[in-house]
C-alpha cells in the first residue's frame, strides 16, 4: 500500500491509485473524513466507504451500461415443449435444440423462479439448475438468454397456469382461445369442465371466472366452480340463474392462478 | 375442431368433450374421458343443434333427445316461471279479501298457473318442437325457448 501524506497534497484536482484503494488516516490512526469538492471526477470503480463520512460535490460519472429486460423477441426460437418429471432436474425437449445455452434462464409450469440451464446446451436432454415441480409430457418452456434479466412479466406470466374463453351457448360449445387447456366438457345446461393440458401440481389454485349475463336482462346470476370441482387435471363450473336453474352462457372466461 | 367426443355419464346423461386444439382428439379422448368409459367420436353436426332440452340428451348410436326427460325439463321451466307470478297473485288475493273485492278472477289465474304443468299439449307432444310450442306465453310470459 502506498501511503500519501495529505499535508503535502494541497490543491489537488484528481487522485488515482493503481491498486484501486485509497485511504486517508487522521493523526490517531483512525479513518479520516474525505471531502470531495465540485469538479472532482470519480471515473470508475465506485467508492467503498464503510464507516466513512463522505461529502460529495458534483460527481461526474462515466457512462453506465444498462441491460434491458428480455423481450418476446429474445425468447423466439427457444420456446418449446418439454417432458418434465416432478423433483427431477432433467428435461427432454421436443424438436431440435440449437439455440439454448448453458446458463440461460428457464420459465415454465413448475419451474422455480431463478432456474437456469445447468448443462445440455445444444442437445434435447437439458439439465436444469433446480428440480421441476410438475410431471408433464407437454410442459411449455421458455429459454431466455443469460445476458438479459427477466422482467416480472416473464416470470409472472407463468402464474396464470391456464385460461380459456369459450361460448357455452352454441349447440356444441366453442372454445375461442385457450392456454394449457386441452378440452372443455359440456356436462349439461350451464355445467362445464375445463381440463388442463398439463396437470397442475395440486388443486389449491385460484379459479377466476367471468361471464356475460346468461339471460337477456338478467340482473343476478351465479358463476363459479362446483364445490367438488377442483382437481389437478381440471375444474368443473356451473352457471346458475337468479331463479336457481342452471343456464348456458356466453362468453365464459376461466383463468387459473397458482 | 370439427369433431367432439361423447360419453355416457353414470346418471345416463351425455357429456360432450370439445378439444381446444392443443392436443389431438385421440390424445384428448385418452386423457379427458373418465377411465374405463366407452366413448364415441362424432362430428359436430351429429350433436343436437338445439340446447333447449340439453339435460335430456342421451347417447345411443348418436346423441338423441329423450322426450320424457324433455317434458320434465319443460315442466320445471313452467314451475320456475310461475313461482313469481303466483307470489304476486297471492298478494292481490290478500288485498282483495281485505277490501272485500271479487277474488274470482285472481283465483282463476292461480288455478290456471297451477294446472300449467298438466296441459294436454305437453303429454301429447311427440317432438321437442311440439313441446316448445306448448308454452303458454299469455299465462307464463316470454318463452324460455326463444
Amino acid at each position: 500500500m502506498t501511503i500519501i501524506n495529505p499535508t503535502g497534497i494541497s490543491g489537488i484536482t484528481s487522485l488515482t491509485s493503481s491498486t484501486g484503494t485509497l485511504s486517508f488516516f487522521n493523526s490517531t490512526g483512525g479513518v479520516a473524513q474525505l471531502n470531495v469538492g465540485a469538479g472532482i471526477t470519480i471515473s470508475s470503480g465506485g467508492i467503498s466507504a464503510a464507516g466513512l463520512a463522505l461529502t460529495v460535490g458534483t460527481i461526474n460519472v462515466g457512462t453506465f451500461t444498462t441491460t434491458s429486460f428480455a423481450s418476446a423477441a429474445d425468447v423466439l426460437g427457444v420456446t418449446t415443449t418439454g417432458s418434465t418429471t416432478s423433483a427431477s432436474t432433467s428435461v427432454t425437449l421436443s424438436g431440435t435444440n440449437v439455440t439454448i445455452n448453458n446458463g440461460d434462464s428457464v420459465t415454465g409450469l413448475g419451474i422455480p423462479s431463478g432456474t437456469t440451464v445447468a448443462s445440455g446446451a445444444g442437445t434435447v436432454n437439458v439439465v436444469l439448475s433446480a428440480p421441476v415441480g410438475v410431471t408433464s409430457s407437454l410442459n411449455s418452456l421458455s429459454f431466455y438468454p443469460n445476458t438479459k434479466p427477466l422482467s416480472a412479466g416473464d416470470v409472472g406470466g407463468q402464474l396464470c397456469r391456464a385460461w380459456v374463453n369459450f361460448n357455452g351457448k352454441s349447440a356444441t360449445i366453442v372454445p375461442r382461445a385457450a392456454y394449457n387447456v386441452s378440452s372443455i366438457t359440456d356436462n349439461g345446461t350451464g355445467d362445464y369442465t375445463v381440463t388442463f393440458t398439463s396437470a397442475l401440481a395440486d388443486a389449491n389454485y385460484s379459479a377466476v371466472m367471468t361471464s356475460n349475463a346468461p339471460e337477456s336482462g338478467a340482473q343476478n346470476f351465479g358463476l363459479g366452480p362446483k364445490a367438488t370441482g377442483y382437481s389437478t387435471s381440471g375444474v368443473r363450473l356451473l352457471v346458475e340463474s337468479s331463479n336457481g336453474t342452471d343456464v348456458d352462457a356466453d362468453p365464459i372466461n376461466v383463468a387459473i392462478f397458482r | 375442431m370439427e369433431q367432439v367426443i361423447a360419453y355416457k355419464t353414470p346418471e345416463n346423461t351425455v357429456s360432450i368433450v370439445v378439444p381446444t386444439g392443443e392436443l389431438s382428439i385421440e390424445n384428448v379422448a385418452s386423457k379427458d374421458v373418465p377411465p374405463n368409459t366407452p366413448y364415441k367420436i362424432l362430428n359436430r353436426s351429429e350433436v343436437p343443434q338445439d340446447r333447449a332440452f340439453r339435460n335430456a340428451w342421451e347417447l345411443n348410436d348418436t346423441v338423441e333427445i329423450n322426450l320424457e326427460k324433455a317434458k320434465e325439463i319443460h315442466k320445471n321451466n313452467i314451475r320456475a316461471a310461475r313461482n313469481p307470478l303466483l307470489a304476486e297473485l297471492d298478494i292481490q288475493f290478500q288485498r282483495a279479501l281485505e277490501s272485500g273485492s271479487d277474488t274470482s278472477e285472481i283465483v282463476a289465474k292461480k288455478i290456471a298457473l297451477r294446472d300449467a304443468t298438466i296441459d294436454g299439449k305437453i303429454s301429447l307432444a311427440t317432438t321437442p318442437e311440439e313441446l316448445k310450442a306448448a308454452w303458454n306465453e299469455e299465462l307464463l310470459g316470454t318463452s324460455p325457448y326463444v
